[in-house]
């Protein structure tokens, strides 16, 4: 169902509801924040100078590192007896990158969720498990208050305990759940461990998930494992969590909130925005923020913007899922790679395990791409050749997707997660070798 | 003679020691092996082993981790005459089995046994049981 009419307007009147709230977001960001008065002055311009969508192009970004270095209310553009409520992304080095919320922030906030949820087909008829972690944290409290303003039922579960998620979801018949894709996935085993069987034994019918990308293997496998439809959403602590977009049943990218945000896509290198539907870093302007107003931000994330009508009936822009972050991207021998292209090929290919290691060195002038990759399934081992067979199918998959031919080594499972431990995917090593 | 015996497969990385691995797990268990052969590629190798506790090895290369096939293979003592295995691979070959591998095994006072695994166990089996190319019991 479709939450709100600002979601089928015509594309000239997005376009001017826009205009007119950029303008005030501008000026609203340059008399109350510091920190934007010395970025105009360094850029050459004044409020005045934006007046139309395209001299958005005008304004410098802003960076994670601009929130850092203003840790932890230099970017702030209210006094603390306005802010109702603080969250903060998880800083794993340096400071945590805070943003504050006024009552108006808040309630913007449910709107974008109530229109995100729907979108994923919830009602008032479903009660909906949160399985994000609470805290300072905005995925769960911001689903958290979208899902009640709708009227869904919430079970406010937080992350972990799985046996307990998983007994609460079948005594109260859970319909929807709401956690980030790979802990969906990990919850589907840990039902089918103690013999509960997700797809006939729950109800779960919907997944809202976000706060990590994920692959379309990733989703045939969740829908699969549930006997539900997983829908992706978007957003990020800076811009005041989700609820940039979402995605519709026609599955076609992520329907962005544009009467609340303006998304540009840049060429990660020369900062120049790109034409629609090219790759490129998304850059994101929140049009309402009281508290943290943001202009420009740069998200490091990978995607496109599409205009076109979607079969669902919204007329918002779409961006299509996450491919990658730009701190993720490898150039290898000029053409672009993401881990993330690479572990959906592994993922849509039976017989080896999730965990893969990329190496990439210098063979000469030469960049080289190695991956190695876990056998786990025991019938290869009944001839040479399904194993060379593997190696073959995987080459030539790859070479689909990426557009290079990397070498491809088969693994013992526990070799990768015993010595280089789960979180390191990628070791470029083009820097530290000599030659 | 001819019997039906469990081999061990085992997929190994085809680096120094990794063999020794595996095969640390066997001595360390008291666990006599019977034949081995090792298939290496560049890359990789399948380790396949029969040994006289198969159940006990598999569960113990599991637990440490080993992607471990276990099936059933044949031992033939073929009669010792010039010949005899030519024999045997015609009469396979005439019945459209192939052979996927095979290596020796050793048993005191048989001069020479073998290992054979083909596309057709069974009726490989029944054919090989069934004509005079191996000794009788
Ligand atoms: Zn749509």
């Amino acid at each position: 169902m479709i939450w709100s009419t600002k979601e089928t307007l015509d594309r000239e009147e997005i376009r001017l509801i826009q205009t007119e709230k950029l303008k005030q977001t501008v000026k609203y960001a340059y008399e109350h924040v510091p920190f934007y008065q010395e970025k105009f002055r360094m850029a050459g311009i004044v409020p005045e100078d934006i007046q139309t969508l395209s001299d958005l192009t005008k304004i410098p970004f802003t960076t994670k590192e601009d929130f850092r270095n203003h840790y932890p209310f230099g970017l702030f553009a209210v006094p603390k007896e306005k802010i109702v409520r603080y969250h903060a992304s998880s800083g794993t080095t340096g400071n945590p990158t805070v943003v504050g919320y006024t009552k108006h922030d808040l309630k913007v906030w449910k709107e974008c969720i109530a229109r995100i949820v729907s979108m994923a087909g919830v009602t008032y008829h479903d009660t909906a498990q949160i399985a994000f972690g609470y805290g300072l944290f905005t995925g769960a409290l911001g689903l958290h208050q979208g899902l009640e303003k709708i009227g869904a039922a919430v079970v406010p579960m937080s992350s972990g305990n799985s046996n307990k998620q998983i007994k609460i979801m079948k005594d109260w018949g859970v319909t929807t759940l709401i956690a980030t894709p790979s802990y969906a996935l990990h919850l589907s085993e840990v039902a089918q461990s103690l013999g509960i069987d997700p797809v006939n034994d729950l109800k779960v019918k919907h997944g809202v998930l976000g706060s990590e990308p994920s692959t379309e293997a990733m989703r045939k496998k969740l829908n699969q494992n549930w006997g539900m439809q997983a829908y992706e959403n978007y957003g990020m602590s800076e811009l005041g969590g989700p609820g940039v977009s979402g995605e519709c049943p026609a599955l076609r990218g992520m329907h962005i909130n544009e009467d609340y945000f303006i998304c540009e896509v840049i060429d990660p290198s020369t900062g120049e925005v790109l034409p629609e539907g090219e790759k490129g870093e998304l850059v994101v302007t929140p049009l309402f923020r009281q508290a943290t107003p943001v202009l420009r931000y740069r998200t490091k994330d990978i995607t496109s913007l599409d205009s076109s009508p979607c079969t669902c009936g919204r007329t918002t822009m779409r961006m299509s899922k996450i491919a990658g972050r730009t701190d993720d991207m490898l150039i290898i021998s000029g053409v672009n790679v993401f881990p993330s292209q690479i572990e959906e090929v592994l993922l849509s290919t039976e017989g080896i395990g999730s965990n893969y290691l990329i190496t990439v060195s210098k063979k000469g002038y030469l960049d080289k791409m190695d991956i190695d990759v876990e056998v786990t399934d025991s019938s290869l081992l009944d001839s040479a050749s399904s194993l060379d067979n593997l190696i073959n199918i995987l080459r030539k998959k790859l070479h689909t997707v990426l557009g290079i031919h990397p070498s491809i080594h088969l693994v013992e499972p526990l070799s990768m997660e015993a010595s280089k431990g789960k979180a390191v995917r990628v070791i470029d090593k083009r820097n530290s070798e000599e030659k | 003679m001819i019997s039906k015996v469990k081999q061990i497969s085992v997929f190994i990385e085809n680096k120094v020691g990794h063999l020794a691995e595996a095969t640390d797990i066997l001595a360390k268990n008291n666990i006599n092996i019977r034949a081995l052969f090792v298939y290496d590629s560049k890359e990789y190798a399948i380790l396949r082993l029969i040994v006289d506790k198969p159940f006990e090895t598999v569960e113990l290369f599991r637990e440490s981790g080993k992607v471990v096939r276990i099936k059933d293979v044949m031992v033939i003592e073929p009669i010792d005459e010039p010949g005899m295995m030519n024999k045997i691979f015609h009469l396979l070959a005439a019945n459209n089995i192939n052979i996927d591998y095979a290596y020796p095994y050793a048993k005191a006072g048989a001069p020479y046994m073998l290992v054979l695994a083909t596309s057709d166990q069974e009726q490989a089996y029944q054919l090989i049981s069934n004509s005079e190319y191996v000794i009788s019991k």
